[in-house]
């Protein structure tokens, strides 16, 4: 008897637990209006840098929430949630939909403003014949025609890095270098934090971050201090470091790295401005978005998430010089550096 | 709200009286093999607040037991799920068409059972004792054009009661139940990336980078932190050597923080057994 009792028991358990799907949290549902209420909602709860952006969310809730209701089409919806995202304009925000573009709420990622300011191709023509090059362009370098100045463009931040030192060991002797982040899409920062320790003596306080961990407009982490430390054999020439408006995300924070260096100059253009770490999200209807849960600050105490880095030196290409094969951002390092 | 079931369960262990009994088998060593179908509902709300659903082919399950004096359990098993909201579709990035893709849940596991047959009579018998425990999950959300790694993993010790029925000469009945009672718990933070995190994976070596993850666990216990395992198996003997059967578990999982994760994992399978 006393085994039956215990296998029914068991029985009991199995069932209570396998059938009872009451016991998961109610899931958002798939109407407009509850899709525009869980998207509103997470960025109110998870987004991080509001106050940095200047955005008044509340505001967005009342400009917008009215005009959301449950006949609206798929495409009245997508772009009234792309308007409302793109208050934002920070281009670590996205909304993802069947069969259409990808929507950035960066007005200039979003229409590719200015894109063609940048061009590997043109770039490759500065370089010596048996230049190298990595899968899907993630890394050039070679070195600059008659000129004894070494050249790398990383086209993201991850396993690429790892040609840096095989770049500083190809070129020992140059006089300098030209790391090219231009149109750098991001990636994974650790990379470049990472690999940078030849160009360094010393460590180097880079950033601070800290990262949402509750809903509460206050529920952060602690700030987490990122440093540079110093690995393998000591690097130490002039560097020109070049970004522009696309270099996002870690380029941008490959970008704060090279900036704690001594012996680095930024040229080109202000950075993206979107620095923070990027999560995605799903809504019920299958769309999906990403946001930004991360303040981050760097040694001035300043954010400049919506900013960007500024160059030392500012220096926009021109469709019309490069049409003629100029790429000027890229003279002007060379330039700079003789 | 787990509490009472959960204090009935190790109360229905722990009060057994023990009279021992030793079995004899001819052949006390066992291999295992199960294969079969899988079923995960599963709401883990630091990635999405939605159930994600999925059913699958790839759950596998290898297993060693010995049965003398002691009663002994290696289990080692793997199961793989592709849950999506809705089906794969396609978008575009500058021009250039994009997939988006279903999430992709890895699951490990590793179990050792020591115990004693502490009642048994002429059909059937039962035995408990104690339990090693690890579970690794490795999850891959993909969202469109962005993808997030998350983990979860427990090392745990706990109790197991197994029960055995002889139904015919030939076929037989198993039951077994086990439960982590203590865990050390390691799972994604609140908001899949902080900067523990990111420290974490800096190593870019994935060995050390789970050892890191593994590390910032923390001590908990069943009363918070919920992982229980139940299986029932249908075997036939068709030799002193060789058994075939069918296998139906159910894996239930629940951990609050940082948020919520609640998981019924339902299986069915066929399972090969050979002796020695």
């Amino acid at each position: 008897m006393l085994h039956f009792i215990r296998f029914g028991s068991i029985l009991f358990l199995v069932i209570l637990f396998s059938g009872c799907t009451k016991f998961f949290e109610p899931e958002p549902a798939q109407d407009a209006v509850a899709v525009f209420d869980q998207l509103w909602t997470t960025f109110e709860q998870e987004y991080a840098p509001f106050a940095e952006r200047g955005v008044d969310w509340q505001a967005a809730y009342q400009d917008y929430r009215p005009q959301v209701n449950d006949l609206m089409s798929d495409e009245a919806l997508f772009n009234l949630l792309s308007t409302m995202l793109a208050r934002l304009d920070d281009g670590h925000v996205t909304l993802t939909a069947p069969g259409r573009p990808l929507f950035n709420s960066n007005a200039r990622r979003n229409t590719l403003l200015e894109d063609e300011l940048f061009s590997l191709p043109l770039v490759r023509t500065y370089l010596q014949p048996g230049f190298q090059q990595g899968e899907e362009n993630s890394y050039t370098f070679g070195k600059i025609r008659n000129e004894n100045i070494g050249y790398i463009h990383f086209e993201h931040v991850g396993e690429n890095f790892y040609q840096l030192n095989t770049f500083l060991n190809a070129f020992p002797n140059a006089a300098a270098y030209i790391i090219d982040l231009r149109h750098n899409q991001g990636g994974d920062f650790t990379y470049c934090f990472s690999e940078i320790g030849r160009l360094t003596n010393q460590s180097r306080y880079v950033f601070s971050s800290q990262t949402k961990n509750g809903p509460k407009a206050t529920d952060y982490t602690p700030w987490h201090q990122w440093f540079i430390h110093p690995s393998g054999e000591y690097v130490n020439k002039p560097i020109v470091v070049l970004a522009d408006r696309y270099t996002i995300s870690a380029g941008e924070r490959a970008l704060m790295a090279f900036k704690t260096l001594p012996n680095v100059t930024l040229v080109g253009d202000t950075s993206s401005g979107a620095h923070g770490t990027m999560i995605g999200r799903e809504l019920a209807n299958g769309w999906f978005y990403s946001l930004v849960p991360q303040k981050v600050i760097m040694p001035d105490g300043k954010s400049y998430e919506g900013i960007g880095i500024a160059p030392d030196y500012y220096i926009k290409n021109q469709l019309t010089d490069m049409q003629s094969g100029i790429d000027a951002t890229l003279d002007y390092a060379i330039d700079l550096v003789n | 709200m787990f509490r009472v079931p959960v204090f009935l369960f190790l109360l229905s262990f722990l009060g057994i009286p023990a009279p021992l009994f030793g079995q004899e088998n001819t052949l006390p060593n066992q291999l295992s093999l199960e294969m079969g179908l899988g079923h995960i509902a599963r709401q883990d709300k630091i990635f999405s607040p939605f159930i994600h659903r999925d059913v699958s082919f790839s759950q596998f399950q290898l297993r060693y037991s010995r049965e003398k004096r002691w009663f002994q359990q290696l289990d080692l098993g793997y199961a793989g799920f592709s849950p999506m909201l809705n089906s794969p579709y396609s978008f575009t990035i500058a021009g250039e068409t994009e997939q988006a893709y279903p999430h992709s849940f890895t699951f490990i596991h590793l179990d050792y059972k020591i115990g004693k047959r502490v009642w048994s009579n002429s059909k059937a018998g039962f035995t408990t004792g104690l339990l090693y425990a690890t579970q690794l999950q490795l999850l891959n959300y993909a969202y469109g054009r962005i993808g997030s790694f998350g983990y979860y993993s427990t090392f745990g010790l706990g109790v197991f009661g197994r029960y055995t029925y002889q139904l015919t000469s030939k076929s037989e009945l198993r039951t077994s139940l086990q439960l982590p009672v203590l865990l050390w718990l390691s799972r994604s933070p609140y908001l899949v990336n902080d900067d523990v995190f990111i420290e974490n994976i800096s190593s870019h070596a994935s060995l050390r980078t789970m050892a890191d993850f593994i590390a910032d666990g923390k001590l908990t216990t069943v009363f918070r932190n919920q992982e229980l395992s139940f299986s029932q198996q249908y075997v036939y003997h068709f030799s002193e050597r060789w058994e075939i059967g069918a296998v139906y578990t159910f894996n239930f999982m629940h951990s609050p923080l940082p948020r919520r994760l609640l998981s019924y994992q339902n299986n069915l399978g066929v399972i090969i057994n050979c002796r020695f």
